[in-house]
């Protein structure tokens, strides 16, 4: 029984953080496309590849600290208002971290793609 | 430095996109000059390559052939002499644009100094200059703001400072004053001019402002490639 809800709830487990992560991807690629011009800018200007994917990267990373917190946050506070709750230990939350960590910067991936491509005439003209 | 120094030197440059039946020729033949504290504008219609031309100055697209030495040093001959250029373009130009292309999430000051970061500047020296030239361009009292927040000719003056930040003397402007009425326009213009004599620069500016036309030192007109006269 017991290893039963353990399989059910890593299956969950398993779907949430593969949806997570394609939302996070499409969350960051859908931000760098509309910073696209701003992108081919810092790039005229002079800026990196490793600037871009440093900003890039970071905006993923922050996306994710943010949504590991509201997360931890909201199940602190509504926990004990199920009858019937699972055991979440400090471990747990800091593998969760590190597998958001993880999937943010696989995700990110996409959004770099994007980048990367932009030439830098695209900064100029109206 | 010598008041006269050729800073900007294309010699037989052409550009073409294509090939065959979709060749187009977008430069051909064209040489140009031009010289420490010099104004000049790049004029024809729509497609007459004055904007590759302005791409090609500034080591953002290749030319097909020719020469092009930028302050002195020689950058493109057939190929590429230099293989860092985005450093290139750090170190020896300045843009500016049609819309002024500020990053929205940063101050006015930040935008400034952003370039001085990109050249490892230390962030308190990058600040430093960055309020020196907003106060210079008289926009320092704006320094804490955000674009979104700028007139149109505050956000032309703080895209200028950031054109300036490193100390090019290589100026180029896609269009700078597109975006204002004729009084702003004026006075940016006569910005730009101040600033080429004072930093021994030159300033090549792609524009159709005819109200502007009275502030260059030379117009150059290109035709279907070429240039029409100078």
């Amino acid at each position: 029984m017991v290893d039963l809800a353990r399989r059910q709830i890593g299956l969950f487990l398993g779907i949430l953080l593969s949806v997570s992560a394609v939302v996070i991807a499409l969350i960051i690629y859908t931000m760098t496309m509309e910073k696209l011009k701003q992108i081919a800018t810092l790039k005229l200007i002079g800026a990196p590849d490793r600037t871009i994917i440093g900003l890039i990267v970071q905006q993923a990373l922050i996306l994710g600290a943010t949504g590991w917190g509201i997360g931890l946050t909201l199940v602190l506070v509504v926990k004990d208002y199920f009858p019937r709750r699972v055991v979440l230990e400090p471990f747990n939350v800091m593998v969760l971290a590190g597998i958001i960590f993880a999937v943010c910067i696989v995700a990110s991936g996409l959004g770099v793609r994007a980048a990367m491509k932009v030439d830098p005439p695209t900064a100029l003209g109206g | 430095m010598a008041p006269n120094e050729i800073l900007i030197d294309v010699h037989g440059v052409a550009k073409h996109f294509g090939k065959g039946e979709t060749r187009v020729d977008a430069l051909r033949d064209v040489g140009l000059q031009v010289r420490a504290g010099e104004v000049i504008a790049l004029l024809g219609p729509s497609g007459s390559g004055k904007t590759t031309l302005l791409n090609v100055i500034g080591c953002i697209l290749a030319a097909s052939a020719g020469r092009v030495a930028l302050d002195g040093e020689t950058v493109f001959d057939g190929e590429w002499l230099r293989h860092d250029l985005r450093r290139l373009r750090l170190d020896k130009i300045g843009f500016i644009f049609q819309t002024h292309n500020l990053l929205p999430f940063l101050t006015a000051e930040e935008n400034v100094a952003v370039v001085l970061d990109l050249a490892s500047w230390s962030t308190e020296k990058a600040r430093a200059r960055a309020r020196d030239l907003l106060d210079y361009l008289e926009v320092d009292r704006r320094a804490a703001a955000k674009p979104a927040l700028l007139s149109g000719g505050e956000a032309q003056r703080v895209a200028i400072a950031r054109a300036l930040a490193n100390r090019p003397r290589i100026i180029l402007a896609d269009e700078p004053t597109a975006a204002l009425d004729s009084k702003r326009a004026g006075l940016v213009m006569d910005l730009l001019r101040k600033l080429a004599a004072e930093q021994e620069a030159c300033i090549v500016t792609v524009t159709h402002d005819e109200k502007i036309f009275d502030r260059f030192d030379r117009l150059i007109h290109l035709r279907d490639g070429r240039l029409a006269d100078a």
